[in-house]
């Protein structure tokens, strides 16, 4: 597969792009405890605890977008929890969707230069990367999991 | 008119005063940003399948300016150090001067305030200011 370009990679909150991007970043960690004991013969052992992510956006202030730095500062100010959506619209190998804070917004304004911001999104709670070319990735959307439990249960 | 499209940050104006005051631009600044932040408490228990959950809690705000230093305008470095100095209350306000487009303020206090001189070249100023309390849009 040929090498990505990195424009067609969007953040969304539901429907809406953020307008005027230039840069955007999905980071997922995975938190390890250290679980090293007299028996690891000398080695680190950990184990995977919490898994966390968190969503990262620049661009260019244009007021007239649906979502700029005047909505994602409102969100601030409410504390809104939405649903973010990372995703290449081009080419919708990859969609990570999940709930989100924003965590922070800036706006700097530099003189003779275009106003630009500045976004971090914490996410919260499950976290889906899902391949729609290949269905869904059954590993990770948990609502599945807990309907087919669901149903099992009421079999 | 609201302002459309992207624009040029010469536009985004910031202002302040002591507290009551009329706020007052910055004189001669070439730059100012205005940073919101939510502190993102952990939420995170046995019911939450590995992921980290967090709750929505404080909001705060930074506000931060560099200029040039003039000694005649009627807000710059030596206002802003006085405020400082005197640990006075502030109002700000940061937007531009159009109709229709979104005015931030509220009040703080100036926790820093820096200048700076460089051989053969112009005073510089930069401060930082941090929000106390609820911000307005407007």
């Amino acid at each position: 597969m040929a090498v990505l370009n990195a424009t067609s990679f969007l953040l969304l909150k539901d429907e809406t792009v953020i307008g005027h991007s230039t840069n955007t970043t999905f980071s997922v960690n995975l938190d390890l405890p250290d679980a090293s004991t007299k028996a690891s013969g000398g080695w680190s052992e950990v184990i995977p605890g919490v898994r966390s992510g968190s969503l990262d956006c620049e661009g260019l202030t244009n007021y007239s977008d649906s979502l700029t730095f005047n909505e994602l500062a409102d969100m601030i100010i409410t504390r809104q929890k939405a649903v973010f959506y990372f995703k290449d619209t081009v080419n919708p190998k990859l969609i990570v969707r999940g709930d989100g804070f924003i965590e922070s917004v800036d706006e700097t304004a530099e003189s003779e230069n275009i106003t630009t911001f500045n976004l971090k999104i914490n996410l919260t709670g499950v976290i889906t990367i899902t391949d729609p070319s290949a269905g869904l990735t059954w590993e990770n959307v948990f609502s599945k999991w807990e309907d087919l439990a669901t149903n099992w249960e009421s079999v | 008119m609201a302002t459309t499209g992207v624009f040029n940050g010469t536009n985004l104006l910031l202002k302040f005063a002591a507290d009551g005051s009329a706020a007052v631009t910055i004189g001669h600044s070439t730059s100012c940003s205005l940073s919101l932040s939510n502190d993102l408490p952990e939420a995170t228990t046995k019911d939450s399948a590995g992921f980290q959950e967090v709750i929505a809690g404080v909001k705060s705000g930074e506000i931060s300016f560099e200029g040039l230093v003039a000694y005649d305008d009627a807000n710059n470095a030596i206002q802003a150090a006085d405020l400082l100095i005197a640990r006075t209350k502030i109002d700000w306000s940061f937007g531009t001067a159009e109709s229709g487009d979104a005015v931030y303020s509220g009040e703080g206090f100036l926790s820093s305030v820096e200048m700076s001189a460089e051989m053969e070249s112009p005073v510089t100023y930069s401060g930082s200011i941090t929000v106390t309390g609820a911000i307005a849009k407007a």
